[in-house]
């Protein structure tokens, strides 16, 4: 490492440390994990709203404040996740497998502290990722072109096979709707209006706010709805007074921590598939790999780790692609990519070269906000058994007032929050048919950006589409989208074969 | 195993249709929809041909039906009474109907939680909620 890298990294830690930015940390953190916890507001819905305030704020605080609420709503995604089994944020979807029966079991305690270990230390490692790998990334993204940020898109879709779960054709049936829905709108080629009908607030598509919480929050709307009779015998009581996990029961699962973090880590890169996708396959690879795999889905925690410790894990890649080459890794950080931008900062290659010191701050500061999610979590879990006193029939309804607040900030008219209503009832439909709905999400960030690219690409190099083989980097990012969409499917065959 | 041959036949359907909407696109502006519509045809056929047995069943209809039929008034209402006086109704009408039946506790629920979300979203992050 160089020395002007090292004097860095030190600045950047001085400059995270000051008392403001803790506080902005802080703040960003609780109002993260608050955002996180309500189903129906995710991390992305959080930094929307929270754009407007960081307008106000210095740059570096603003881009703290950031990347703490993006972290703690990750982390609060499970606390709503493990207490009700509803995911306060779809990446937090696996972690309801086991962390509601542990629930249900009277081990709430035990489920929550093993989420926050786990998202700590998937947090940690991000942080890491981010300040290693965003300088080396940046560098090879001098290069990139639209045929290179194409291949990106696919290698993005290509994870598609590790979420769509025992059914492979409803998943891809789902990819491809999404894929469809995407296109709705002007066409980035030709101005043509695709599938408008003479409505004019589909000029512009459909947006993607409405489409995620439609599809990823409503659904469990409707299922509250429909198991509202059950409260009764929904949960055990819980007496279990339980601070910390003792080291055995870490070290147990040290295995699952590192290969999630890994995993979490790869997904991340790979830009939209943010951390929903990585904590499925996570989980998934988990299911597969266990000695005893029909414990899962019925108060492993070993499941919550592996859903939790990919989810956090995968936030840093998320940022480096987003920092670095100026791709969003995920909705939420297009969030941060705008913030960025209203600063007057270009993100992307030369924004190390721009803002070092900015840049590292953010890098430095990102490792604090997992050290304190560690250190405030242990309050959250005690708190968090006060939610399971909620009634369900209050839950519903409040749950979905927020939703269309959500939904309707989007474009600021009730238009949003019909999409939202109209998509949830789609969504909800087809998950009581056993179709997976991660690869829809997948697909409708991926979309535009794919049409986008291809076009740009093919008149780039007068439609000779065979000179993007030509490019090594498009290459080995298509060799890698490959490698991602086979490997699972065939670990699943392979584990079929011998079992 | 029916309830996946009847989601098959309607994504074909529908996909046909808005592959005939794209009729007079030019190229550039149709091949990638075209393209995943015709995909999407393919997939469903399969689909309809090799159904899986996945069945839709419901817990409670009636009350899954009827919470909806309140969210279809509640959007509604909103643009025509506004935000605070349509969500106190909603809010208490459904927490009612969901077997909630304690008054108070409802009506404090209620009020408190529209308040704070229309100060949330409406004073502190200037939404023009309706």
């Amino acid at each position: 490492m160089e020395a002007s890298t090292i004097s860095l990294i030190l600045d950047g830690l001085l400059n995270s440390l000051t008392l403001y930015n803790i506080l902005m940390m802080l703040i960003g953190l609780a109002l993260g994990v608050f955002f996180g916890a309500l189903p129906g507001l995710s991390a992305t819905t959080g930094m929307a709203l929270l754009l407007p305030i960081t307008f106000g704020l210095p740059l570096e605080g603003s881009l703290l404040m950031l990347g703490a609420v993006y972290a703690g709503a990750l982390y609060g995604g499970n606390i709503s996740a493990i207490l009700l089994g509803i995911p306060g944020t779809a990446a937090a979807l696996p972690t309801t497998f086991d962390g509601f029966p542990m629930t249900r079991q009277g081990r709430s305690k035990e489920a929550l502290l093993y989420g926050l270990y786990a998202s700590a230390f998937g947090g940690l490692v991000s942080a890491f990722i981010l300040l290693f790998l965003t300088p080396v990334i940046g560098k090879f993204a001098l290069k990139f072109g639209a045929p290179e940020i194409l291949a990106l898109a696919l290698w993005g879709l290509s994870t598609v096979s590790g979420v769509t779960g025992k059914n492979v054709l409803k998943g891809l049936i789902v990819a491809v709707i999404g894929l469809i829905v995407s296109s709705i709108g002007t066409s980035p080629v030709g101005g043509y209006n695709r599938f408008v009908f003479g409505v004019p607030h589909l000029l512009a598509g459909l947006g993607l706010v409405p489409l995620v919480l439609g599809t990823m929050a409503l659904p469990r709307v409707f299922e509250v709805f429909d198991q509202m009779k059950k409260q009764d015998e929904y949960f055990l009581k819980s007496n279990v007074r339980k601070w910390f996990l003792k080291p055995v029961e870490l070290i147990q699962y040290w295995v699952t921590f590192v290969k999630s973090a890994i995993i979490g880590a790869i997904i991340g890169i790979a830009p939209a598939a943010g951390p929903s996708i990585a904590s499925i396959m996570s989980y998934n690879e988990s299911k597969r790999s266990s000695k005893n795999p029909e414990s899962y889905g019925k108060g492993n925690p070993e499941g919550v780790v592996a859903s939790e410790t990919a989810n956090s894990a995968s936030v840093g890649g998320d940022l480096v692609l987003t920092l670095s080459v100026g791709v969003p890794g995920s909705a939420a950080c297009a969030v941060m990519l705008g913030a960025l931008i209203m600063k007057g900062i270009q993100p992307g290659p030369l924004l190390l070269k721009n803002s070092p010191v900015s840049a590292y701050t953010f890098f430095m500061g990102f490792i604090i906000v997992n050290l304190l999610i560690f250190l405030v979590g242990h309050l959250y879990v005690q708190m968090g058994s006060y939610i399971l006193k909620t009634p369900l029939g209050v839950l519903g309804p409040a749950i979905f007032v927020i939703c269309s607040i959500g939904a309707y900030t989007d474009t600021n008219d009730l238009f949003g929050v019909q999409v939202m209503i109209i998509a949830g009832v789609i969504a909800y439909l087809l998950i009581k048919l056993d179709f997976p709905i991660a690869p829809f999400l997948l697909a409708i960030i991926l979309g535009p950006l794919i049409e986008a690219n291809f076009w740009t690409a093919y008149y780039m190099t007068g439609g000779d589409l065979w000179s993007f083989f030509k490019r090594p980097v498009f290459d080995a990012i298509l060799i890698l989208s490959v490698l991602t969409f086979a490997l699972p499917v065939l670990l699943q065959k392979r584990k079929r074969a011998s079992g | 195993m029916f309830a996946d041959r009847i989601v098959g036949v309607i994504l074909i359907l529908i996909s046909a249709g808005l592959l005939y909407s794209l009729k007079g696109a030019t190229f550039e502006a149709s091949i990638f929809p075209s393209f995943f519509l015709v995909l999407l045809i393919v997939l469903s056929s399969l689909l309809v041909i090799k159904p899986s047995g996945s069945k839709l069943t419901f817990d409670n209809i009636k009350g899954l039906l009827i919470q909806f039929a309140l969210i279809l008034l509640y959007l509604f209402a909103l643009p025509r009474i506004g935000f605070i006086i349509s969500t106190l109704f909603y809010l208490f009408i459904a927490i009612y109907l969901s077997g909630y039946r304690k008054w108070i506790h409802n009506i404090v629920t209620t009020s408190c939680l529209t308040i704070l979300l229309y100060f949330i979203f409406a004073r502190y992050l200037h939404v023009n909620l309706p």
